[in-house]
């Protein structure tokens, strides 16, 4: 079995080396029987890699404890999906799947453009191939996952248990896809620059992967949150950890490119900066990897580590310097006339949107990599943690959220008299928030966000109203008005949407790390303590076991008011391994999180301690609304029928107090939040 | 404008602690100030070592007794070392650290700015 796998792994590095060169060839000659057999390779590496993928999924299932990685990460008692999971839980077949999935991807998203774009797919895959077969070697020469050992082992050690979560199952392919997405638009930019069409072409080729690799990366990181909050039990759902900040930095600039690409779609401006963007998220990405990959920095859940950490280096560094060489080689094709951009335009808004991602970006960079620098350059040991990523990311998050209530308030091109009108309702929200926020929550940083947030929410409220009441007018009704906005204006409304359900997260946010209550207590049964509203009693401990680990139980009764609940938080050892896991017990509902976790035991005794995080479930909710934004907005395009042209626009028709009039209407009919504006 | 002063004096009401839950919370901000020595990358805070247990209590038990939260993180600081600081100060070596960001922010806010409103801008050759 295992020479099966290695066999495949070494055909798909061979098909790699003749897919990059005969694209190579075909490149120079412009022979298109070049361009398709090299484009043949390309699939035939995604399968040989597929092959060896299933190879190892195969040898997991049927227990081939003579396989090492087999026998590291499954044991006789593990269950088959945890098995099939373990093929992304260590380093050797991590790679290998990422390498797989790069292929495929790369494979299908050349498939989609090589008869629309021959010569932009012809040095595309030229670059996939080339980033495939990097891996590929890696896991082949190096990493290799099919390694045998000299004596099988009757039993495996078993998948590390706190990966032994659905979460874990999700978590990485979501991240693994977000990662190699971004190789798409990468290839494709090169493209451009090799061959000299940095028209745009490119970009309208490869802005599905882009923004699928984006929603794939958004929702591996609140899923990841998701299982970091119920399995690791700290108390939290996000630690600013090293191996997070390396999937939020290429977030957020994925975020900043699907905001600036559509600049370029629709002016023609920022083409230049567009494709720095897609380097640096591409180059950010697998630096990422990097890091998380090779323990250079220190992380808690750095659970796979290994020598390739030289290669990687290299790697990072040849991608960048290649690609921003490449940049400066063609930057005279680069030179479009000036960009006639106004301040106070939706175009405006989005530049600064992309100066504070991308600052953002670079905040969380320089944070992560800051401590080995400064070890390297001055021999100083230093942290750098919670307290300055909270100090980065208040400001800047207040600043976008204000900057998503302008541009969506603002037009395309320049903002008139209309645009001011459109503004009064944000402003009231966010007045009339900052008020009740001061009087009932007195504490400034969270009336700032209240603030933001109300502005943000009714701009963007304002927006859905103003589409529902045009199909009022065009006499189809308010939902036919949002049926219309979603069919002809797909792409701007899912946005939209995607922003509310950011809304909803930051409230989550907020909520959750401004309220926090903690206690932690050692009691005897019997014995109870209070927590914020709630009252705790500690009944005793349960023991039990499963075929892996000996299991201990604190039954806690939660009171509060009337209503009661039982908590029984977990402490798990496992002998095999030596590890101690506690999983902490959640009550969770709107208002809050009752978050419980079993820290020791000793005879009876137990020392339990018990968070009430306030509104962590909105963090999840507005997650799924926006995911389901993301996957709106990757719904293939329909085409806009050319009468009647919706009247969206504001500046066009109606008399602009009318329409402010209707837009009120709508919002309460709708249930929003806004008040009743101000008469000016 | 007199609803933006009343915010403002709200905001400045605000600042101000509220009552039982007081310390609570201040164990808490100096709790998550520091890192727990033992394990890697948790605050003490959030840490759920048998260390970071007893530095809590500490913690508690200094601060009931008057101490600022400034000394009582020095006090830790002078036992552990800066290392035990969950991010350094911004002086010395941790300097560059929080000085980056705010530059590059502003950076390219300027740049963009001067791009937009300069000469060569819209302004300009505005149609």
């Amino acid at each position: 079995m295992s020479e099966l796998g290695q066999l495949a792994t070494v055909l798909g590095a061979v098909c790699c080396a003749y897919a990059a060169g005969a694209q190579a060839w075909a490149a120079r000659t412009q022979d298109p029987r070049w361009r398709e057999s090299g484009f043949r390779a390309l699939v035939a590496c995604a399968a040989c890699l597929g092959l060896a993928c299933a190879v190892l999924v195969y040898a997991l299932l049927q227990h081939d404890f003579r396989i090492e990685y087999v026998a590291r990460n499954a044991s006789l008692a593990t269950p088959w999906w945890y098995r099939v999971s373990a093929l992304w839980g260590a380093q050797a077949g991590s790679l290998l799947f990422w390498s797989w999935l790069l292929a495929t991807v790369g494979a299908a998203a050349v498939a989609g453009q090589r008869r629309a774009h021959p010569e932009l797919c012809t040095v595309a895959s030229a670059v996939l191939a080339l980033l495939v077969g990097f891996f590929v070697v890696l896991v082949a020469a190096v990493e290799r996952p099919f390694r045998v050992l000299a004596f099988a082992p009757a039993d495996g050690r078993g998948l590390n248990p706190l990966l032994e979560d659905p979460g874990m199952v999700v978590h990485p392919p979501l991240l693994y896809l977000g990662f190699v997405g971004l190789a798409v638009p990468y290839a494709f930019a090169m493209a451009a620059l090799v061959t000299r069409k940095v028209d745009g072409g490119w970009l309208g080729a490869t802005r599905g992967w882009a923004t699928g690799s984006w929603l794939a990366l958004g929702a591996g990181l609140v899923v990841g949150g998701w299982w970091a909050y119920r399995t690791l039990g700290w108390g939290g759902y996000w630690g600013w950890d090293p191996v997070e900040n390396a999937a939020l930095v290429p977030w957020l600039l994925a975020t900043a490119y699907l905001h600036s690409a559509v600049v370029q779609e629709r002016r023609g401006a920022f083409v230049t900066w567009n494709l720095a963007l897609v380097v640096l998220s591409f180059v950010a990405a697998m630096l990422g990897t990097f890091l998380t990959r090779t323990g250079l920095v220190v992380s808690v859940h750095t659970f796979a580590q290994s020598e390739i950490g030289p290669y990687f280096l290299a790697f990072v560094v040849a991608v960048l310097a290649g690609s921003l060489g490449l940049l400066a080689w063609r930057w005279d094709d680069l030179r479009t006339g000036p960009a006639s951009v106004s301040v106070a335009s939706r175009e405006g808004a989005f530049l600064f949107n992309n100066v504070l991602f991308v600052g953002f970006a670079a905040a969380v960079l320089v944070g992560t990599l800051y401590p080995t620098v400064v070890q390297a350059l001055e021999g100083v040991q230093l942290f750098v943690g919670p307290p300055y990523y909270l100090a980065v990311s208040a400001p800047l998050g207040l600043a976008l959220l204000v900057l998503m209530g302008l541009a969506t308030a603002l037009p395309w091109g320049r903002a008139s008299h209309a645009t001011i009108l459109r503004l009064r309702l944000p402003l009231f929200a966010a007045l009339a928030a900052a008020v009740a926020a001061g009087v009932l929550l007195r504490r400034p940083g969270v009336v700032a966000a209240a603030a933001a947030v109300a502005f943000a929410l009714a701009s963007t409220l304002q927006a859905f109203a103003e589409a529902a009441a045009s199909g009022a007018r065009a006499g189809r009704g308010l939902l036919g008005g949002l049926r219309d906005a979603f069919r002809w204006r797909r792409r701007r409304y899912a946005g939209y949407l995607v922003h509310l359900g950011v809304l909803v997260m930051v409230v989550g946010i907020v909520g959750s790390h401004a309220y926090v209550r903690e206690r932690e207590v050692a009691l005897r049964p019997g014995e109870r303590f209070t927590v914020g509203p709630y009252e705790v009693t500690y009944r005793g401990l349960e023991h039990g076991g499963t075929p892996l680990a000996e299991v201990t139980r604190a039954v806690l009764e939660l009171r509060e008011g009337g209503g009661s609940a039982v908590l029984r938080p977990v402490r798990l050892y496992y002998p095999r391994r030596d590890q101690v896991v506690s999983r902490p017990a959640i009550r969770s509902t709107l208002r809050d999180d009752v978050y419980a976790v079993l820290s020791a035991f000793e005879g009876d005794r137990a020392t339990v301690r018990v968070w009430v995080n306030p509104l962590v479930r909105w963090v999840w909710a507005g997650g799924l609304v926006a995911f389901f934004g993301g996957l709106l907005l990757l719904w293939p395009d329909r085409r806009a029928p050319k009468l009647p042209s919706p009247p969206l626009r504001p500046s066009r028709d109606g008399h602009p107090a009318r329409r402010a009039q209707a837009a009120r209407e709508v919002v309460r009919a709708l249930g929003g939040s806004t008040r009743e504006g101000s008469r000016p | 404008m007199k609803p933006v002063v009343l915010v403002l004096c709200l905001v400045a009401l605000a600042a101000q602690p509220a009552g039982a839950q007081a310390l609570d919370d201040r164990v808490r901000a100096v709790a998550s100030r520091l890192m727990c020595p033992v394990c890697e990358g948790r605050t003490v805070a959030e840490s759920t070592s048998q260390l970071a247990a007893q530095m809590r209590a500490l913690i508690r038990e200094r601060l009931a007794r008057g101490e600022a939260e400034e000394e009582v993180v020095q006090y830790f600081v002078d036992r552990y070392g800066p290392s035990v600081l969950a991010a350094p100060p911004p002086r010395g070596s941790g300097l560059a650290l929080w000085a980056l960001p705010v530059l590059l922010v502003a950076a390219g806010a300027a740049y963009v700015l001067v791009r937009l409103c300069g000469p060569g801008g819209p302004e300009e050759d505005a149609a």
